[in-house]
């Protein structure tokens, strides 16, 4: 059976990997889930700088879904090549590394960072909700995404996956500007913008009022996006948003994804992300298929 | 920290809304007080685990005391014995108890200070010192748990209620204020509401007595990796976040950054 896969000229040797964020660098998980089983690790958001992050509270949970917080906090690009990226290169898998910014030139700046570097692939994060500058701002109009894009093309090494917000208008326009500026994939969906209010402490959850949905509630949006943004481009589409089993994966390669991550899955079990991967080989044999790429026509 | 399926022998309720669960878990598990157990709920609707301090571990018996604080733990309340729940623990760092316990020479008692549901982890806690001193707060009569355990491992226990509807009228840090001077306490506990564990803080820097506090905060992965449970804590003189549910739960209150936390 064939389960290996191609991202923008870089072969993974299946299709399931950790959305950004939900599996931290990999260090913890490893205790859990054989990480030499993952087709890729993506990283949580590396910033040029450390980034503190938002005051608690950063994680509330709501129907099928969770809100979070988080606000990128992490110890910055220098401390990552030192203490992150050696760990994950003992691993027979990918190591996609999530980059994050305030501004267009930093973005560029973690990206020349990771230049030479055991990096396998690159993923700009223009699509996060919860920073009041940078993230989202980047990632909602056509215009701004082919300026940040084409920047850390500039600068990099690395094939680029351009990371796609969910709170647009038209995914395809995002889409087709990404690949217009020159990113080699796309990923989607980030988290969903939302809001929650405790009615008993008459407050909001959040802190900042807003934060990231994530979880089987947002997976019926995301597979539609992926399916729209599938249509809009030629390039990789690395589908997420809600899988939480094997046949979500197949939904999604259903709906134009190349490749799949799990995230908040993730948090409901440690070793959700191989668990995908078994369940969706079991769905292969179950059905006859001999290529993991037969699923992009079953539909 | 593992994971592993843990059999419910006993849900029982000691409260209307506090349960005590016991739960069989594998021979080599081992726990130090103030450490917790995430309980993974297989629940469609509820991703999230739901962080339990250790109240208790005998062999591979674990004891888990819970209040029902929402849809999770009302789940919980409902399952029945030779229920299979599945479990990740032990987790997080635990109280520092070396160089507190082991020297008999030394007459001064520790102090453990509950507040509420915080009352759990120090049971545990209690079975490593001789004779600590116990200071527990709840709101009223009906919801006191476990002082008779704490009487029976040989604590000199002192209780107090917010209403005074049963030993000490006033809250937990009034009590001891009211009782510390006539001892001699070497070391603090605490775990409880995070006002009470503030208090404990300030009360403790004042008598220069080293005091270790519980922390909670909302969690997602358990394990530190997502960021998710931020503890402000004061590094090298710099406000950062750390990992309630790693580098925590328990921390020293003097590293604590208290100021807009309570
Ligand atoms: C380290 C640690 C140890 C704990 N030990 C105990 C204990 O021994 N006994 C006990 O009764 N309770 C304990 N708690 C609190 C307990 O985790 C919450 O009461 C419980 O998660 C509430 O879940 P729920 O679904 O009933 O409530 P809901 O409000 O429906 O929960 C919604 C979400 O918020 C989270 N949440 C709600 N309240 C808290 C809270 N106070 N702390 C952390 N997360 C919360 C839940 O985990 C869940 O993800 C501890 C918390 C932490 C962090
Ligand atoms: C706690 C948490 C932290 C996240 N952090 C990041 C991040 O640092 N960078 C990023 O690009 N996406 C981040 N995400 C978004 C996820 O990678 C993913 O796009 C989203 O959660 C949808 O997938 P899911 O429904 O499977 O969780 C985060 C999501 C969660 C729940
Ligand atoms: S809950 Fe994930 S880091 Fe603490």
């Amino acid at each position: 059976m064939n389960l290996s896969v191609n991202i923008a000229g870089v072969t993974l040797k299946n299709p399931v990997m950790p959305a950004s964020g939900t599996f931290g660098n990999g260090r913890e998980y490893a205790e859990f889930v054989d990480i030499n089983r993952l087709g890729a690790v993506v990283t949580k958001s590396v910033s040029i700088k450390p980034q503190l992050g938002n005051p608690p509270c950063r994680i509330t949970e709501t129907a099928s879904g969770i809100l979070n917080s988080v606000g990128l906090q992490n110890a910055g690009v220098d401390a990552f090549l030192r203490d992150d990226l050696p760990f994950l290169k003992q691993f027979d898998t990918r190591v996609i590394v999530n980059i994050c910014g305030h501004t267009i030139d930093e973005y560029a700046a973690v990206a020349e960072a990771l230049l030479g570097t055991g990096a396998d692939l690159l993923e700009l994060n223009i699509s996060c909700p919860n920073v009041a500058e940078g993230g989202l701002s980047f990632g909602v109009d056509p215009k701004t995404v082919q300026r940040v894009v084409a920047a850390v093309k500039k600068r990099s090494g690395q094939p680029l996956i351009v990371k796609l917000s969910p709170n647009v208008t038209s995914i395809s326009e995002i889409a087709a500007a990404a690949e217009s500026a020159g990113a080699d994939a796309i990923s989607l969906i980030n988290t969903l913008l939302g809001m929650k209010i405790d009615i008993k402490r008459r407050k909001f959850a959040l802190p900042r009022k807003v934060g990231g949905l994530s979880g089987p509630a947002i997976k019926p949006v995301a597979v539609r996006m992926v399916y729209e943004a599938s249509r809009a481009v030629r390039i990789p589409i690395i589908g997420m948003g809600g899988i939480m089993t094997g046949e979500d994966a197949v939904e999604m390669m259903m709906a134009g994804a190349s490749a799949v991550a799990v995230g908040a899955a993730n948090f409901r079990k440690l070793t959700a992300a191989a668990d995908v991967l078994d369940e969706l080989i079991v769905f292969m044999n179950e059905n006859g298929l001999n290529d993991i790429t037969e699923l992009s026509v079953m539909l | 920290m593992r994971a592993f399926d843990a059999v419910i022998l006993e849900n029982a309720k000691l409260k209307p809304v506090i349960l005590s669960m016991r739960v069989r878990v594998p021979q080599n598990i081992t726990a130090v007080p103030g450490q917790f157990a995430n309980i993974y709920l297989d629940r469609p609707d509820m991703l999230l685990p739901r962080p339990i301090s250790i109240c208790g571990l005998e062999g591979d018996t674990m004891r888990l005391i819970y209040q029902i604080a929402g849809k999770g733990t009302q789940y919980l309340s409902e399952l029945e014995r030779g229920k299979i729940l599945r479990m990740v623990a032990p987790l997080g760092n635990g109280f520092n108890i070396s160089g507190f316990s082991s020297n008999l020479a030394d007459s001064r008692k520790a102090m453990l200070i509950g507040g509420g549901i915080g009352a759990p982890p120090l049971l545990f806690l209690a079975k490593m010192f001789k004779s600590p001193l116990a200071v527990l707060g709840f709101r009223s009569a009906s919801s006191i748990i476990l002082a008779d355990e704490f009487l029976s491992l040989g604590c000199e226990t002192v209780v107090s209620t917010d209403d005074g509807s049963l030993g000490y009228k006033g809250r937990v840090m009034e009590v001891v204020r009211a009782l510390a001077p006539e001892r001699d306490i070497s070391v603090i506990y605490a775990c409880g509401p995070r006002i009470m564990l503030g208090i404990a803080a300030e009360y403790a820097r004042d008598k220069n007595i080293p005091c270790q506090v519980s922390m909670e905060e909302h969690m997602a992965c358990g394990i530190g990796a997502c960021f998710c449970c931020p503890a402000p804590v004061i590094e090298n003189s710099r406000r950062v976040y750390k990992k309630v549910c790693k580098d925590g739960p328990v921390f020293d209150a003097d590293s604590v950054a208290w100021e807009g936390l309570i």
